[in-house]
């Protein structure tokens, strides 16, 4: 007889309250274990309560809308979004739900973080059978106890005020580029119904929500201008984002996710916007969306940000301090390029832009009238998708969804983005995708991405690449 | 529990023959629960202990594969100077071998091969 079945004896003696209680962890092995170890105390008892596990704050968010538990237990350290941000949303979002937090780490800064967040029961991850069968008689006179649900905690800050040294420290998570911002963001009339409006909700402090009409305000320290941008992407949210810092102060404006046109001083369109994206400390405010006088901004929002991104590394890799004039300065000329250029022509001034080198002489384009007998028709494919630098879909066939594919397809560079940046391998030329039932290609030719899938049978990964290289696959682009 | 590192040690220590290929100039190996170790050609095998390291978040590429229903068990990075094989299996991990050209098909295909050898006898 293994421990838990010996303490099973005793917990079948109790009573217990049908509930359901989600166990959110990014270390799977863990959750598994938990879920096993709970079902063997638990044992047959009909009233026992349900576990539900999930691995990422954004899978719990869905889990919690749709299966309503009475108690939520998570870890803290987990990527993306970490326990306490979700605690803080928890709080807000399902005031009711009973927050407990089960870590592998233990300090008194770790309680008080705790305690500021509501939570009723703060455990260490168990490493005996007994240790969890204590957490879980704990956990049942929780579920069991109404007056255990403890208010959603103050939040001591006022709007506007700068919280103390000592609260900042202990309120600290690291990043690589943290500043604080102060700034105010319009109210959100709008339920939280998505994984992608998780962020915002996680990043939006709930202070004076009640009487302050024109919605919250409040201190962001632990993000970077870039960050918001992103979140209010992911919210896909109509709004102008006012920025000013230290050394420069602008305008993005933002249509249903998508940077549509910004300014600055003496900057407009993507310029600005790596400008802005670079400001190292400063305010923002977040106003109504009034359309701009023009658009400047083409280019898909994710390439904006991947860009930033790159051109923020290799000024760190440089050892320098941002230099404001040498990014304008490359900026504005692959702009003024852009505009004097075809794409596939501005695709190659933007590289040797960044290599400082200038190329001069005259660019052969292939065109389709090229096509040969060998060309490879992408019909014969389960599912193509080909997209243009603009984010544009220039192709596609087959049972997929568009907007999830362009997702799939910005994901997979920002990845190739990671691999150069650690290892200078260049740019992505194609990834191999082999699973069980499908092989997939992502292949980059030009400006232009293509995506293929084949389920059930193999891609003919040979002839695809061969006629992407000689642009022979029978579209517009390719 | 048996300790994760021995896991990933033992995988590592099967891969480490790829480091013999002229073009192979790392092996890593990330296990399911995340503990990752790498070994780059004429050095020591060495744990990564940041969270953000390159082959945890390369490893992460299968989670995400599969929210787009595209469930893999192999993906090769072929860029402008090198590749990078990533070959996964359930309950095990990911191992990961960065080359320094494009390897080619037939070779290719048989570190794939001998990648999920590894993966599969390991215990």
């Amino acid at each position: 007889m293994s421990a838990f079945e010996r303490y099973g004896i005793r917990i079948a003696k109790m009573e217990i309250v049908a509930s359901k209680w989600l166990f959110v962890d990014d270390d799977v092995r863990f959750l598994s274990h938990l879920k096993e170890s709970l079902g063997l105390l638990c044992g047959k008892h009909p009233n026992a309560p349900s576990i539900i596990i999930s691995e990422n704050v954004a899978d719990a968010l869905l889990l919690i809308q749709r299966e309503s538990p009475s108690i939520v237990i998570t870890d803290i350290q987990m990527p993306q979004v970490d326990g306490f941000q979700f605690l803080r949303l928890l709080s807000t979002k399902y005031p009711k739900i009973k927050k407990v937090v089960l870590t592998g780490q233990s300090s008194t800064q770790i309680d008080g973080l705790c305690q500021k967040n509501g939570v009723a029961r703060h455990f260490t991850k168990p490493a005996t059978a007994k240790a969890m069968l204590d957490i879980f008689i704990s956990l049942l006179a929780l579920d069991k106890d109404p007056k255990q649900t403890l208010p959603t905690p103050e939040i001591k800050q006022t709007a506007g005020s700068v919280p103390t040294p000592q609260e900042q420290e202990a309120n600290r998570i690291p990043f690589k580029k943290a500043i604080r911002i102060t700034g105010k963001l319009a109210p959100r009339g709008t339920s939280f119904s998505s994984p992608s409006s998780v962020l915002d909700d996680v990043v939006t402090p709930k202070i004076q929500a009640a009487d302050h009409p024109k919605g919250f305000s409040g201190v962001l320290d632990q993000i970077n201008i870039s960050e918001l941008v992103q979140m209010l992407v992911l919210s896909n949210k109509s709004s102008i984002l006012e920025v000013s810092g230290d050394h420069d102060q602008g305008k993005i404006y933002l249509e249903h996710g998508q940077i549509i046109h910004a300014e600055t001083k003496d900057q407009v369109g993507e310029s600005a916007v790596y400008v802005l994206l670079n400001l190292q400390d400063g305010q923002f405010e977040l106003a109504h969306f009034n359309p701009p006088n023009q658009k400047t901004i083409f280019t898909t929002t994710q390439h904006i940000l991947i860009e930033a991104a790159r051109l923020m590394d290799e000024q760190e890799r440089d050892k320098n301090h941002f230099n404001k004039e040498a990014l304008t300065s490359k900026t504005s000329r692959i702009t003024t390029a852009k505009q004097t250029l075809t794409k596939r022509q501005y695709v190659i001034i933007e590289e040797a832009v960044t290599q400082e080198v200038y190329v001069e002489e005259s660019i052969e384009t292939n065109h389709p009238s090229t096509v040969s007998n060998n060309a490879f028709d992408l019909q014969h494919l389960d599912e193509v998708i080909i997209l243009a630098k603009d984010g544009k879909i220039q192709y596609k066939h087959g049972s997929l969804d568009p907007a999830q594919r362009i997702d799939l397809i910005a994901f997979i560079d920002f990845k190739s983005q990671q691999i150069h940046d650690q290892f200078q391998l260049g740019s992505l030329y194609h990834l191999q995708i082999i699973g069980e039932n499908l092989e997939a290609l992502m292949a980059c030719k030009d400006d232009d991405t293509l995506l293929a899938i084949n389920t059930q049978r193999p891609l003919p990964m040979k002839q695809l690449l061969g006629a992407i290289n000689k642009n022979l696959c029978l579209t517009q682009t390719f | 529990m048996p300790d994760p590192n021995l896991l990933v040690l033992k995988i590592l220590e099967a891969m480490s023959p790829f480091l013999k290929n002229p073009q192979i100039l790392e092996i890593a190996f990330c296990s399911e629960n995340r503990v990752t170790w790498h070994q780059k050609k004429n050095e020591a095998a060495k744990p990564l202990t940041k969270l953000d390291n390159i082959w945890r978040k390369l490893s992460d590429t299968f989670s995400v594969l599969k929210l787009h229903k595209l469930e893999s068990k192999q993906l090769v990075w072929t860029h402008d100077h090198g590749q990078i094989i990533l070959v996964r299996k359930d309950g095990k991990g990911v191992c990961g071998i960065l080359s320094q050209n494009i390897i080619a098909d037939t070779e290719l295909q048989q570190i794939q091969k001998s990648c999920t050898d590894i993966l599969d006898l390991t215990k």
